[in-house]
């Protein structure tokens, strides 16, 4: 493995009392996308405040490509930064704004002339460089923000919640265009972002973040597939989680009953929570399913139906089946058991990835 | 509809009182007589007599050095004021100059004329051009600081992390982007601070000594000896002056808007 | 003297109040709102004392009011140097600097407000006093304020206008630094303007300030 970039080791931060990062670690390799995700308020923005420089941490040690950085003020750092309101200098236009981190930099003119030229035709904004920031789009401000970034070539691209502010179908358009942006460029990105969707289908690796600490850190699939607790579950796609026991190995039992699973490496008779996928539950006769559930409400989402329906105790299950169910019906559920995913009561990451790797290698 | 004739008439009649005492001033100023009563046929006698009197032209001269000095130096410090209370973290302290600030600026001029006149006398300061310069730059600095101020807040923070995340160093910061953003407030500021300056008459009245005469303090002095139709050929000049500024104003003020407009309409 | 010159404030106050709030609400529907502003606003650019002159022309024995009366078969009458003269001189200086923040407050006002308002079935005058007036009053405070204080304080229109028969705070404290050098007695008057200038400030204070409220020095 290559020395990473960018390394935040045990780094805290607190305003007064209060705690917004605590003992974060992490290391992000070059050429990678990597994003922070979690809901307003965990502490991803002040991660990426804390390695661009616009603030200082607590105590632990904010490192880019081997150097401790944590006393180099943010504009001797070699990173950049797009932020969510884009910040483009108002009496600027297109071309003074990418030009003027290198005209800091005292670039001789030619050389800011192709370079300028080069970033702008990277976010395909060619031709517009006399334009001024009010005449833009939100989407053409957004390149712009992004050229001015990256004509500089920094090691590491930070993008704050770059595309919160467009609307739905650019959005999409937008992180296509990172995605390829990132590919060719071959930077690291450090992607902000809220929306698990966005995080899911940009990056190489996602650190979900909830209250100033990161939950858990792994590829979308891992992610995905194998959340570490309640709150990653819950926040990453939709999910059905109720409370059960691990009875033994591959063995847990809920809602009364003893499934066959997918999961070990716990205790006999630990309580633990049990998460199902709504795409993984099949709605099927009574006879052939393994929970029987009675049908509440149904909508049609287009690509799917989406089905709510209660158990005999009242637990919630939501179910997103390609056929139409009949409401008021009994139906039954049906799963594998790898759909079944075993998460223990206050787990770490570490705890986490060794129990996976334990039983997995057997 | 009806009701809105009512209210433009209610308009157009608060306009002809607004207007009325400064044209009926005006009008004189053309009056062959030497009393404001009785129009007598036109002459431009007045402002010839005007124009010979150097007393007068000198006292003009004084009224516009000393508004464009004062509003001049104000406007630097002020501004340097502004930035500094954006600066500062605290809001308590921050609160605390801002309310120093307001009460400076409704406080009556009697009271700062006042204020002034005994200053000035305990630093054993001659009373005269000097003293009428600074504290015309005292009342001044207010001003700026409250046109300076709104924009300084409208600069979105991550404005200037953005100048720093490119590499700006501090100065670079201020000079590349703070300054050319709250430059329509420093130019507002400064703007106030000479019409301020020019309109004063009470603080002048209180620091300016025998020698020493802006315009208002002149007008004063005359008008206590009664008409004078000298004086309303200098309101008719004044007038005009004023005319022209709010006249430029305005198209500069339109034509801004409407570059904007035309070339927005351009690009969507 | 005090109690005089608040009496004349408050008169003062109220007359302004009352021919500026419909001119602001007025303004606010018309077209070319910004010219009609500058118009608004010019007079204030003329020099107060020159404003303070015209009307020694205008109310003098022979000026223009009493030719008018005259014209009508009304004897003709001493204005000048009475109360009633340096009320309206000075409501007259006031006005614009009251139409502004009115003016600014409805404004800002929501147009929807008025519209949600019309919606459910108030007429145009419930509208009116129970929406826009009560949301407006903000501008009408900061107009009060910008009035009121000054209006304690206008000496040289005492003078030019109200003769030596109206004295308020500002004239005393005038007299007492400049003709009668007292000035022990000066300051002494200038903490009772300074105590009844906060205590207006408080009574028309707000929490947010407003922009484009216009405070003068007159």
């Amino acid at each position: 493995m290559a020395a990473p970039i960018v390394e935040l080791r045990h780094v805290f931060k607190n305003y007064g009392d209060t705690t917004v990062l605590q003992d974060i670690d992490i290391s992000l390799e070059a050429g990678k996308f990597y994003t922070l995700l979690g809901p307003s308020g965990s502490g991803k923005t002040t991660i990426l405040r804390a390695i661009a420089g616009f603030l200082s941490v607590s105590g632990g040690d904010v490192m880019i490509a081997g150097q401790r950085v944590n006393d180099i003020p943010a504009n001797q750092r070699d990173v950049n930064t797009v932020f969510q309101d884009y910040a483009l200098f108002p009496h600027m236009d297109v071309f003074d704004n990418v030009a003027y981190g290198l005209r800091i930099r005292k670039v001789d003119k030619p050389a800011i002339m192709t370079r300028v030229q080069d970033a702008l035709h990277m976010v395909r904004l060619d031709n517009l460089g006399d334009r001024m920031i009010s005449e833009l789009s939100g989407g053409q401000q957004q390149r712009v923000a992004i050229a001015r970034a990256i004509v500089l070539e920094p090691k590491v691209l930070l993008l704050d919640e770059p595309l919160s502010a467009l609307d739905a179908k650019l959005r999409q358009d937008m992180q296509y265009e990172l995605r390829d942006l990132q590919q060719r460029l071959g930077i690291t990105f450090l992607f902000v972002t809220h929306d698990q969707e966005e995080a899911l289908a940009l990056s190489d690796e996602i650190f979900v973040m909830n209250d100033g600490q990161v939950q858990q850190s792994g590829t979308p699939v891992d992610i995905y597939d194998e959340p570490i607790n309640h709150f990653v579950a819950d926040f990453i796609g939709q999910s059905n989680i109720v409370t059960g026991r691990m009875i033994a190995d591959y063995r847990v039992q809920f809602n009364g009953k003893t499934f066959d699973c997918a999961d070990a490496g716990m205790r006999p008779n630990e309580p633990v929570e049990v998460v199902l996928r709504p795409e993984d539950l099949d709605v099927t006769d009574l006879e052939h399913g393994k929970v029987a559930v009675r049908v509440d409400t149904q909508l049609f989402r287009g690509d799917y139906y989406e089905i709510v329906a209660y158990d005999d105790a009242q637990n919630e299950w939501l179910i997103h089946s390609t056929n139409p169910a009949s409401e008021d019906g009994l139906v039954g559920l049906y799963f594998d058991p790898e759909d079944i995913h075993v998460m223990r009561f206050g787990e770490s990451e570490e705890d986490f990835d060794a129990r996976l790797e334990s039983y997995e290698e057997e | 509809m009806r009701k809105f004739k009512w209210s433009n008439l209610y308009l157009i009649l608060t306009f002809i009182v607004l207007y009325l005492p400064i044209g009926y001033l005006i009008l004189y100023s053309f009056s062959e007589g030497e009393r404001m009563t009785n129009y007598r046929g036109f002459t431009w006698r007045h402002y010839q007599e005007l124009f010979a009197d150097p007393r007068m032209i000198q006292i003009v001269l004084d009224t516009l050095i000393v508004a464009l000095l004062s509003a001049l130096i104000a406007t630097i410090i002020g501004t340097l004021g502004a930035l500094a209370i954006n600066n500062t973290t605290r809001p308590s302290m921050r609160n605390t100059i801002l309310s120093l600030n307001n009460i400076l600026m409704v406080s009556p001029d009697v009271i700062i004329g006042a204020s002034f006149l005994i200053f000035f006398t305990a630093l054993r300061l001659p009373l005269g051009f000097t003293s009428v310069l600074l504290s015309h730059i005292a009342f001044s600095i207010p001003i700026v600081v409250l046109m300076v101020l709104p924009k300084l807040r409208e600069l979105s923070g991550s404005l200037i992390d953005a100048a720093r995340d490119i590499g700006a160093s501090n100065v670079q910061v201020l000079k590349d982007v703070i300054i050319p953003f709250i430059t329509p407030g420093i130019f507002a500021g400064f703007f106030m601070a000479m019409t301020y300056s020019l309109d004063d008459f009470a603080v002048t009245f209180f620091v300016t000594g025998n020698g020493f005469e802006t315009l208002s303090v002149e007008i004063y002095a005359r008008a206590r000896q009664g008409i004078s139709l000298e004086i309303n050929a200098l309101s008719g000049i004044m007038f005009l002056f004023a005319l022209v500024l709010v006249v430029g104003y305005y198209f500069v003020q339109q034509g801004q808007s409407a570059r904007k407009t035309k070339k927005r309409g351009v690009t969507r | 003297m005090t109690f005089n010159s608040v009496w004349y404030a408050l008169l003062i106050t109220a007359a302004t109040l009352l021919v500026s709030y419909p001119a602001a609400y007025f303004l606010h529907y018309t077209k070319h709102k910004q010219l009609w502003l500058l118009l608004i606003i010019m007079p204030t650019w003329i020099n107060l004392l020159l404003k303070a002159y015209a009307f020694i022309g205008i109310l003098g024995k022979h000026g223009a009011l009493n030719n008018l009366l005259g014209a009508m078969g009304m004897a003709p009458h001493q204005f000048l140097f009475t109360d009633a003269a340096f009320i309206l001189v000075a409501a007259y200086i006031e006005i614009p600097f009251m139409i502004l923040p009115i003016f600014n407050a409805i404004e800002e006002l929501n147009e929807g407000l008025v519209n949600a308002s019309k919606d459910l079935g108030a007429s145009g005058w419930q509208t009116f006093t129970k929406v826009v007036f009560p949301l407006s009053l903000s501008g009408v405070k900061s107009g009060v304020q910008a009035v009121f204080i000054p209006s304690l304080s206008l000496f040289m229109l005492t003078r030019l206008i109200g003769g030596n028969r109206v004295i308020t705070l500002g004239t005393a404290i005038e007299e007492h630094f400049l003709t009668t050098m007292n000035w022990g007695m000066g300051s002494t008057i200038g903490v009772v303007l300074i105590v009844a200038m906060v205590i207006i400030m408080l009574l028309t204070s707000e929490r947010q300030h407003r922009k484009g409220r216009v405070i003068h020095r007159a």
